[in-house]
């Protein structure tokens, strides 16, 4: 995987498949020996233990990462507004795990995600953006989300689960 | 103008005269009566959306009383909105319903509460309340006051009419014959094939009977849907209301605490209560007591409080609370969380505090709890969403994080819990005081478990995504305060001279040689209150306790995972196959008698039963029924990937008309051959031949296992000999019993 592109005037959207989401933060921890970085979690994706290894136990690194958690869609679609004029950088992690909440009425959600959307394209005249999805299910909600993002993405990268890699057998 | 005085049975917003309250009189009539309720909902937003909502009520065929008000937000103070009341509550949810469709972006107040809640925040009612009350000659309710309190340990029982109603047999496995009515009287069976004079008697029993209260089986998911069904629209006297919709609850499976949880279809009636048991929440841990106790705390209606999650109910506490001081309930919490880097965020993120177990049997072993630690956590150093973070010169530090909590001015989760932890406190002490066969002991084990489970709940609560009045912050500084308590209270058990066994969250096991008394471990608990400023109890001294090691890997302990004997000889396990609820029968009642055998010390014995136990079970003398396995659906079907006995038994049961929703459960035995399981509610009968017996074997030797290991047990489910030796720990002056406290070999097969 690419490093992430972190610049202004045109924002990044990942499609990564599960098993790839420590990669990403991987890569977010690469961003952070340079620069500070916003990262808004919206579906328990921050895995701190991981980021702290790949920054090399560099506390620098790690204080250059700015994390907040969004737990429901409404609190990830406040927390990405409230970041629309960030100076930093901003990685918004599984965006669409909390829109997929069939406790709130689709309405409600759509609703949500047009204004999330906006403030994309606010956030994408500061310092950077990326954001990251997995494959949603195939529902026509899910595939309507999925649609509206990729609209307004400047750049969509879509990644493939990854093969299993073969092992060496061991000897003993 | 006629004086009542009573219980309140029931409450719900009438379509014509406001309130309708059922009052179960001193007289034993049953009486309706009527009050207004006007109710106010809130909205906040830009100015001009406001105007703009302002102009969509005026345009609604309803008395709305609109004006621009100044309103407490408990997270941004005092807030400009627009209130709007309507005099009748029966139309604020359709209208609501229509107003957030056609505003979405308006932030709204007030606007989801039952109408009971704001009853009892305004008149401090609840169910099963002592009332006195003046009404009118049109029914209608002139003065009102509550005559006793919610949190009486011994209220006055109301007189309750019961009459049950339970199909012979479940109706998911087969289509049951007779319908069992029940009440003081006795029991009738009633056939279920002959609709026209079903419906009759049933009616006629019903009306003779009069019940308050319709405890069915599995009445909100087959017998109701099934009775209106062949009633065809003629009317059965299941409301007590003739004007009183039955009220339904369509079924959902929804996600929470990390599991998939399903609700059944729901039928409330008006003016009579129904509990469907096997559609309730916590109906079998603590039974009707428990259930009143949860809607006299909670304020929630009966038929509400039996069917909704303690969450649920910690939450309409919450609400009352608000609502009484006058602070705006939001729909849900909105706030975000502070930023934090990768470092705090693994400070914060901790967790409660565990020390691994010393693996090995231990005698003469106290285990000392925190009374519900977290509550009184939230409720000493006043942790509630809107004190934690404040910029007052009274805030302190919470311990290891970088966060102040106010404790000078009471916070609305400390004023919601206090009452309740006080009255668990009492109920707690009053228990201990009590023999078991006193009559107050089942009501006070009742409501004591009905508070523990709104107590377990209030802390997860303040974290919880859906809570109303959560924030994740204070859920962090809970569990710091909790871990810096549990080791201030290792270090007195230290410096007294325990050895510290065990930490767990909010409980401890200790050891010294010569303390076996419960007296002897006051002085610990003295020291550990002061140290703490948290009540702490003795849960009990165990004779000796077996903490378990890893299955992986023997030589990592688990936490929480271990058996034992109090000195009153009853036995407590945590983390063994009987507690967990995929156990088959067969299985747990051969742990169970093994672990009494154990209990009397008679190691041998408890070998011999699982021999026993074995040999039954590989001579199909054990009945099928023993051998189901109770599965969580945890997807829809054809969400499943792999070929698991769950998807197996669905595939089953879909293809015979029969269909399971996620968090429901599937009951399926284990059998040989590719498929490996079938599905127990099945029409056609089951060929015994098909159970996979040395499944069932390995799964009984593995249980049989886990209590024999402590003590220095073979492990051969094959049935080949052999022997291991145990790590058994025991101080070297505990007096011991032949079979404890010393290397064992056994030779079981």
């Amino acid at each position: 995987m690419n490093d992430l592109d972190l610049r202004p005037h045109g924002w990044t959207l990942w499609i990564l498949p599960r098993p790839m989401r420590h990669r990403l933060l991987i890569a977010a921890a690469q961003v952070a020996h340079e620069q500070p970085l916003s990262v808004l979690d919206c579906g328990r994706q921050f895995d701190a233990t991981v980021v702290a290894r790949a920054a090399r136990g560099r506390l620098e690194v790690l204080e250059r990462l700015q994390v907040q958690r969004a737990f429901t869609c409404f609190e990830a679609a406040r927390l990405i507004e409230l970041h629309a004029s960030s100076p930093l950088p901003v990685l918004v992690l599984d965006l669409l795990a909390t829109f997929q909440d069939e406790n709130v009425p689709f309405e409600q959600r759509r609703h949500l995600l047009a204004g999330t959307v906006q403030a994309f394209q606010a956030l994408n005249r500061g310092a950077g953006l990326a954001v990251s999805i997995h494959p949603p299910p195939d529902t026509p909600e899910a595939r309507w989300m999925l649609d509206q993002l990729r609209a307004a993405a400047s750049q969509v990268l879509a990644y493939e689960t990854p093969a299993p890699t073969a092992s060496q057998p061991g000897l003993f | 103008m006629r004086e009542i005085t009573g219980w309140l049975l029931d409450l719900y917003a009438h379509p014509e005269r406001g309130l309708a309250l059922w009052i179960l009189c001193d007289d034993g009539q049953r009486r309706c009566v009527y009050r207004p309720f006007p109710v106010t909902f809130y909205a906040a937003g830009p100015s001009a959306r406001l105007r703009a909502l302002w102009v969509y009520l005026q345009s609604q065929p309803l008395r709305i009383h609109l004006a621009r008000s100044e309103r407490r937000d408990l997270f941004r103070g005092e807030t400009v909105v627009l209130s709007a009341q309507l005099d009748d509550p029966a139309a604020l949810p359709r209208l609501y319903r229509q107003v957030s469709q056609a505003f979405p972006d308006l932030t709204f107040y007030d606007a989801d509460l039952h109408v009971a809640l704001r009853h009892a925040a305004r008149y401090g009612t609840y169910p099963m309340a002592r009332m006195g009350l003046s009404v009118d000659d049109q029914d209608q309710v002139q003065e009102l006051a509550v005559l006793d309190s919610r949190w009486k340990l011994d209220p006055e029982p109301p007189p309750l009419r019961l009459l049950t109603l339970e199909p012979e047999g479940d109706p998911f496995h087969a289509a049951p014959r007779r319908l069992l009515v029940s009440s003081k009287r006795g029991t009738s069976a009633l056939a279920l094939e002959d609709n026209p004079s079903l419906l009759a008697v049933l009616g006629l029993m019903i009306k003779e009977h009069d019940p308050d209260l319709l405890v069915t089986s599995r009445g909100d998911t087959w017998l109701f849907p099934k009775l209106l069904q062949m009633a065809e629209g003629r009317a059965l006297p299941l409301n007590r209301d003739p004007d009183g919709p039955i009220r339904q609850k369509e079924e959902r499976s929804y996600f929470a605490y990390n599991q998939v949880i399903y609700r059944g279809r729901q039928f409330h009636l008006a003016g009579r209560l129904h509990i469907d048991a096997e559609n309730t929440v916590m109906y079998h841990d603590y039974g009707l007591y428990g259930v009143m106790e949860m809607a006299r705390v909670t304020s929630l209606p009966i038929q509400t409080a039996a069917r909704v999650s303690p969450g649920t109910g910690i939450s309409a506490m919450q609400i009352v609370t608000a609502l009484k001081q006058g602070t705006l309930v939001p729909l849900r919490k909105e706030q975000v969380e502070r930023p934090k880097n990768p470092a705090e965020l693994l400070q914060m993120d901790m967790g409660g505090m565990v020390y691994d177990p010393i693996v090995g049997l231990h005698r003469d072993v106290a285990e000392i709890d925190f009374i519900s630690m977290y509550p009184s956590i939230m409720v000493h150093f006043n942790v509630s969403p809107e004190t934690v973070g404040t910029r007052r010169p009274t805030a302190e530090a919470v311990p290891e994080l970088d966060m102040i909590v106010d404790r000078t001015n009471p916070g609305l989760i400390p004023q919601t819990l206090g009452p309740l932890l006080e009255k668990r406190i009492r109920l707690k002490h009053s228990l201990l005081g009590l023999s078991k066969w006193d009559c107050r002991t089942q009501g006070y084990q009742a409501q004591a478990a009905a508070h523990k489970w709104l107590l377990v709940t209030c802390f997860g609560y303040l974290g919880y995504r859906t809570a109303r009045f959560g924030r994740i912050e204070a859920h962090e500084a809970v569990t710091a305060y909790g871990r810096e308590i549990l080791l201030r209270a290792k270090e007195a058990a230290e410096d007294r001279g325990y050895r510290v066994l065990h930490l767990y969250v909010d409980g401890l096991w200790v050891q010294q040689a010569g303390h076996s008394t419960p007296e002897q471990f006051q002085p610990l608990l003295d020291d550990i209150t002061t140290r703490t400023g948290l009540p702490i109890a003795l849960d009990g001294v165990f004779r000796w306790v077996a903490f378990l090691p890893s299955r992986m890997d023997a030589r990592i302990a688990v936490p929480n995972r271990y058996f034992g004997v109090f000195q009153s000889g009853e036995i407590k396990t945590r983390g063994i196959e009987t507690r967990r609820h995929d156990t088959p029968v067969f299985v747990t009642d051969t742990q169970k008698e093994m672990l009494e055998c154990l209990a009397r010390e008679q190691v041998n014995e408890a070998g011999a039963v699982l021999r026993r136990r074995l040999a039954e079970l590989r001579s199909g003398r054990v009945p099928p029924e023993q051998l189901i396995v109770r599965m969580t659906v945890s997807r829809r079907l054809e969400e499943f990937r792999a070929p698991t006995p769950t998807a197996a038994a669905l595939r089953q049961l879909e293809a015979a008309g029969k269909s399971l929703r996620p968090g429901q459960h599937v009951k399926l035995i284990y059998t040989r051959g590719k498929v490996r399981a079938r599905a127990w509610d099945l029409p056609e009968e089951m060929d015994p031949r098909e159970v996979d017996v040395e499944r069932y074997a390995r799964l009984l030797v593995r249980a049989g296992e886990t209590v024999l290991g402590p003590f220095g047990t073979p492990s051969a489910p094959g049935g080949a000999p052999t022997t291991r030796s145990a790590r058994v720990q025991c101080p070297p002056n505990a007096g011991s019993a032949p079979t404890l406290g010393e290397e064992v070999q056994l030779r079981l097969w």
